[in-house]
């Protein structure tokens, strides 16, 4: 799905070399400030980054494309700390970046309403402006409910689980399992063990300043038993 | 782009209507001032108040506190009355019905039946929407539904029509919220007035349909100076829309009209504009001088009034659209989207002042600039000694999509202790982390860019009908175009 | 050495920003009518404590023309007030007696690092008047450094406010030069400076000042003025290239009145801080204006609570010529009994300064019905690679919050004196 060779962000990472395949589930871990959302942001183009080196998305090369082109190539990133556009109402948001009209606005109204009830999101979420005045979790549940509606090929979700509760997590993990299948590929960063252990990844990528190490869900106990000094 | 593209492109309403105007030889002097009012018919009691104005006004000079940098007018070289020869409102002449067409005013009632929109057909007992008093130079020229309305008591005419046919309130209303000596326009507009629009809404009635002016000046050299009155009795509510275009010239003209609203008891009055005056071309060149006096009176208790405007036009805009606050209870609001670009320049906002106990003012304003524009809001809330428990809130906003100018000017003062005044302002552009956001949603540069403005604009948008809810949203699509970079 | 880093090119002179009070209200109260007449004699008899060199400094003041700006009605008022006072001339010296009348220099003989302004002339304390590494340079009407007066002379520019007016009508142009370097000695020890002025028959004093912070220098300054009868001082503070100054201003009124003009000339990465509190008087105005050069850090924290009777005004001019300049204005009022104060901040931001991070604030709690208070916070932005915000409110006591405290047991007043407390904090 998505390759990475000698991929550097000026400053922040150094040629990390990786490659995520379709349907599988990978976690990134790493101490804070080491370059986890720098990762998922320079693959996604953010413009402030300085990136070198070789990203290949379903073939294509992406060092080509805008931000929104990758995005509609099927990429999605779920951001740590959701921007806010006031006056946009969230089901707005949503039938703009679906691009629909007539019928379908209804069905997806539907469709988007029953996400919001299986994340516990209030009844009037449609309504409620743009990560506006919400809650930490109640953002992140937002870029879930995006993730799911829009047509996500690779989603890298970005401490996905922070500002949830038991029941938060609970649903957030329901929700990525219905979500997953053999098409499509899932990227999570987290410190979170309860997540990783709901999740049963098929790889851990640990991001050190050195370099990047790369192992199973062992290397996930493993650092949350005895730190990240430890591999 | 050559001048003509521009026009096509950005201002489509720019064309002429080739038509006989009657119009008065240039120059403005107690001669021009008789016979505006002698072809009216007016009683003495209105020319003299046209006198009076115009006395004052020669001893007036014009207002230099403003920001604002034009081309002085010459108030000699123009004509203060201009009217189409053949004008006949039971026969209206084909080629204003044309003009009105093009810029999709509803003037046969039948297509007002309706709505706005005549492409989808519609069952034949729908209830009508919105009656049009239709204003071509200096005169009204049409106006539908009168009859309907008069059904229900309601008064909506022309404001030549009610000098003859309801002279006393007339008498009683004009000049009572914007006495003529109010400042250097509001005394010339009360001076030369041709026409406008005459509302009144009787106790206990709810206007069934929205009320709809439309102003369109044609000829050149002339100015345009509408009165409108609206008065809104106890216990009653209207909605009324104000919508103007005129042609491309390469000349100013100038606009300077005058609205004086009066609510009673209990009632309310709506009031929104979308205005679309010939801004001028990208070098600044020609363009309306839109220089308005509005104001509100909130006579009765718990009375309302409403202004929400969209200003996308004109090259110079200069409005305060005010509410005095008078009765216990009433309620002041004023929303705007003020759009510049160009060089158009904009100084707008409202003053509200506060008198009697309990009144409430609120003011939401958003400006929008690109292009070497100004855009000024200038609002002054005044919480007098008597205005216990009064309270105000205001914000304002300013979003920069290139380097143009924005200023804000509020004026806070308050002399009662137990107001409450919250006055917050910012100003900026759409930040980087909003366009990157919206990019990983699909978004490109310029769809990202429209749906963080509409959202910017939202909270004014939304207070306007329906009708010209859709209309705004398209006025600033248009605006907007090129605005990125 | 003292080159000036520091002139205007990006902008045209403006004409007169939004100056509450022009040259043309005192002027016309001073003279007595409202016709333009420039009679200096007149002038001089009206005036006590005229110095024969003003010739230059009258003409100085006819010369910068009298300005157009308007002033909103009650300024006139309040300037009538005065004048119905007689302060300027004639009076009796007011009751208010709180400060033993020594003279000047008897006022700093047993003083440390102290600075003391009486009418155009500087009085330093002992420690201070000699030349040593890391002491300050003071260059008076004693000292015979004329190049180097000349050199600060022309940083006075001609303006449309009331500065004109302190400049002509102040003796001597005093500057006080502190060297580079001496942080710590500066920031353990800070200077004390004091404006006082003699409680004597309707006298106007005025004190004209330069003080030059060099470079890469940390300086805390705490000032005091005390008002005893009519004090207008003009002060330029300059503050060089990688610099820090410190403000700490405290007004006391006795019985005066007067216009406090700080400008301060902030050259590339400097930072300024201003804390500064006032209780108004009959009549008092403060004005700051900032010229921001690049990369200035600039706070400005006001805490006043006016007391009874008094007026309080001020306007504060930010002018942001380059970029990554960072403001930040913070002004709490407090309008007791009959005060009435007024506040105008103006952020005038370049087109070339990008990066500009600006916040103004001029909160206002308004205690008695009789109180009058005003707040006008202007924003004039030419480009939009900024953060800019302003706000204010006026409004009383939040009464949840009374009623809280009075259910804990406090009593009315008090629980309205801390909450004020809390307020000014």
């Amino acid at each position: 799905m998505l390759k990475l060779k000698d991929f550097s962000v000026e400053h922040i990472l150094d040629n990390v070399s990786t490659t995520f395949d379709i349907g599988k589930t990978y976690v990134v871990m790493g101490s804070n400030g080491v370059g986890k959302s720098t990762l998922l942001h320079g693959i996604m183009g953010r413009p402030d980054l300085n990136v070198s080196g070789e990203m290949t998305f379903m073939g294509s090369d992406l060092s080509e494309l805008e931000t929104d082109e990758r995005a509609r190539l099927g990429m999605f990133v779920g951001f740590q700390a959701p921007t806010s556009v006031p006056g946009l109402s969230n089901f707005q948001f949503m039938k703009q970046a679906l691009n629909i009209s007539g019928k379908d606005i209804a069905e997806t109204l539907r469709s988007f309403k029953e996400v919001s009830a299986k994340l516990n999101l209030p009844d009037n979420w449609d309504k409620r402006n743009l990560n506006t005045d919400a809650s930490g979790g109640e953002k992140k549940k937002n870029e879930l409910i995006q993730m799911s509606m829009l047509n996500t090929k690779l989603a890298m979700l970005d401490e996905p689980d922070s500002g949830l509760d038991v029941d938060g997590i609970k649903a957030l993990i329901e929700q990525l399992n219905e979500w997953r299948n053999d098409n499509n590929t899932l990227i999570v960063v987290t410190h979170y063990q309860k997540l990783v252990e709901g999740l049963n990844p098929d790889k851990v990528l640990v991001l050190k300043k050195d370099g990047v190490l790369t192992g199973d869900i062992e290397l996930a106990d493993k650092i949350f038993s005895q730190g990240f000094e430890s591999v | 782009m050559s001048i003509d593209n521009f026009n096509d492109k950005y201002y489509k309403e720019g064309f002429v209507t080739d038509l006989e105007n009657e119009t008065f030889p240039t120059g403005l002097n107690e001669d021009i001032i008789k016979n505006i009012s002698l072809l009216k018919d007016e009683p003495e009691w209105l020319l003299e108040f046209r006198l009076k104005a115009f006395k004052r006004w020669e001893q007036m000079s014009e207002p230099d506190w403003s920001e604002l940098d034009y081309d002085p007018v010459d108030y000699q070289a123009l004509s203060y009355y201009s009217a189409p020869k053949t004008r006949n409102k039971d026969e209206i002449p084909q080629e204003i019905l044309d003009t009105f067409e093009k810029l999709g005013v509803p003037l046969h009632e039948r297509d007002a039946l309706l709505g706005l929109d005549t492409e989808k057909p519609k069952p034949d007992n729908l209830i009508p929407t919105v009656a049009v008093d239709a204003v071509f130079d200096s005169v009204s020229v049409a106006t539908t539904f009168q009859k309907e309305l008069k059904k229900h008591g309601i008064i909506f005419c022309s404001i030549s029509e009610a000098v003859k046919d309801h002279e006393e309130l007339v008498k009683e209303y004009l000049g009572s919220v914007i006495p003529y000596t109010d400042n250097y326009f509001a005394t010339l507009n009360s001076a030369v007035f041709t026409d406008g629009t005459f509302v009144y809404i009787p106790k206990g009635v709810t206007c069934p349909m929205e009320l709809n002016t439309y102003f369109r000046i044609n000829a050149r050299n002339t100015g345009q100076f509408e009165r409108t009155l609206i008065i809104a009795d106890e216990d009653s509510y209207v909605s009324y829309l104000e919508g103007c275009t005129a042609p491309a010239y390469d000349e100013n003209t100038l606009h300077a009209a005058c609205v004086e609203l009066i609510t009673k008891d209990n009632a309310e009055i709506k009031y929104s504009t979308v205005q679309n005056w010939y801004p001028g071309d990208e070098d600044g060149v020609g363009g309306v001088y839109n220089f308005v006096t509005k104001r509100a009176k909130c006579e009765g208790k718990n009375s309302k009034v409403s202004w929400t405007q969209v200003e996308t036009g004109s090259a110079v805009t200069w409005k305060y659209p005010s509410c005095i606050l008078k009765g216990e209870g009433s309620i002041g609001e004023f929303f705007s989207v003020a759009v510049t670009k160009g060089k158009q320049q904009a100084d707008t906002g409202t003053k509200m002042i506060h008198l009697g106990k309990d009144t409430k003012s609120t003011i939401i304003s958003k400006g929008i600039s690109f292009g070497d524009s100004t855009n000024t809001y200038r609002g002054s809330v005044k919480i007098n000694p008597g205005a216990k428990n009064a309270s105000n809130y205001t914000k304002c906003d300013s979003l920069m999509l290139q380097d143009s100018r924005a200023l804000t000017i509020p004026y806070v003062t308050s002399q009662n202790d137990s107001a409450m005044v919250e006055h917050e302002a910012s100003a900026g552009k759409i930040s980087e982390e909003q366009m990157y956001y919206l990019a990983t949603r699909g978004f490109s540069e310029d769809d990202a860019m429209n749906l963080v403005v509409n959202g910017f604009c939202k909270d004014v948008f939304q207070k306007l009908p329906l009708e010209f809810a859709a209309e705004a949203n398209q006025l600033l699509a248009v605006q907007l175009e090129g605005a990125v970079g | 050495m003292y080159k000036n880093l520091f002139y205007r090119e990006t902008l045209e002179p403006t004409n007169a920003f939004d100056s509450y009070y022009t040259i043309k209200d005192l002027y016309d109260y001073v003279i007595g009518d409202n016709t333009k007449t420039k009679d200096y004699h007149h002038l001089k008899h009206k005036l006590n404590n005229f110095y024969d060199g003003y010739n230059n400094n009258v003409q100085y003041i006819t010369e910068t023309g009298l300005p157009n700006t308007k002033s909103e009605q009650f300024n006139h008022a309040n300037l009538h007030k005065l004048y119905n006072k007689e302060i300027l001339w004639s009076s009796e010296p007011n009751a208010k007696h709180y400060l033993a009348d020594l003279e000047p220099f008897e006022q700093v003989a047993f003083k440390k690092n102290t600075l003391l302004f009486n009418d155009g002339m500087v009085y330093p304390s002992n420690d201070l008047g000699i030349k040593k590494p890391f002491q300050l340079q003071i260059l008076d009407q004693i000292k015979v450094n004329r190049n180097k007066q000349d050199e600060y002379v022309k940083l006075i520019r001609k303006t449309e406010n009331f500065s004109n007016f302190t400049y002509a009508f102040s003796p001597f142009l005093n500057t006080v030069i502190v060297p580079s370097g001496a942080n710590e000695n500066f920031m353990k020890n800070p200077i004390s400076i004091q404006y006082l002025n003699k409680n004597s028959k309707g006298i106007l004093e005025c004190n004209t000042n330069i003080i030059d912070i060099q470079y890469k220098t940390k300086v805390h300054l705490k000032e005091n003025v005390k008002l005893q009868s009519g004090q207008m001082n003009n002060i330029i503070y300059i503050v060089r290239e990688n610099s820090e100054l410190v403000i700490d201003r405290i007004t006391n009124d006795y019985g005066g009145f007067g216009i406090f003009d700080s400008k301060f000339i902030c050259h590339p990465n400097s930072k300024i801080t201003i804390n500064f509190k006032n209780t108004g008087s009959d009549y008092y105005q403060e004005n700051f204006y900032f010229d921001l050069t690049t990369n200035v850090d600039l706070t400005l924290n006001g805490k006043n609570n006016i007391y009874k009777g008094h007026e309080y005004h001020q306007f504060v001019h930010v002018d942001s010529r380059s970029s990554d300049n960072k403001s930040i204005i913070d002004i709490k009022n407090v309008g007791n009994e009959n005060a009435s104060t007024s506040f105008i901040g103006r952020f005038d931001v370049s087109p070339n300064s990008v990066g500009f991070d600006g916040h103004m604030k001029n909160e206002n709690l308004m205690l008695t019905p009789n109180t009058k208070m005003h707040s006008r916070p202007i924003l004039d932005i030419h480009t939009k690679e900024i953060e800019c915000t302003h706000g204010c409110t006026i409004s009383n006591i939040d009464k949840s919050k009374l009623y809280y405290l009075q259910s804990r047991g406090l009593a009315k007043d008090i629980a309205e004196d801390v909450l004020v407390s809390s307020f000014l904090c």
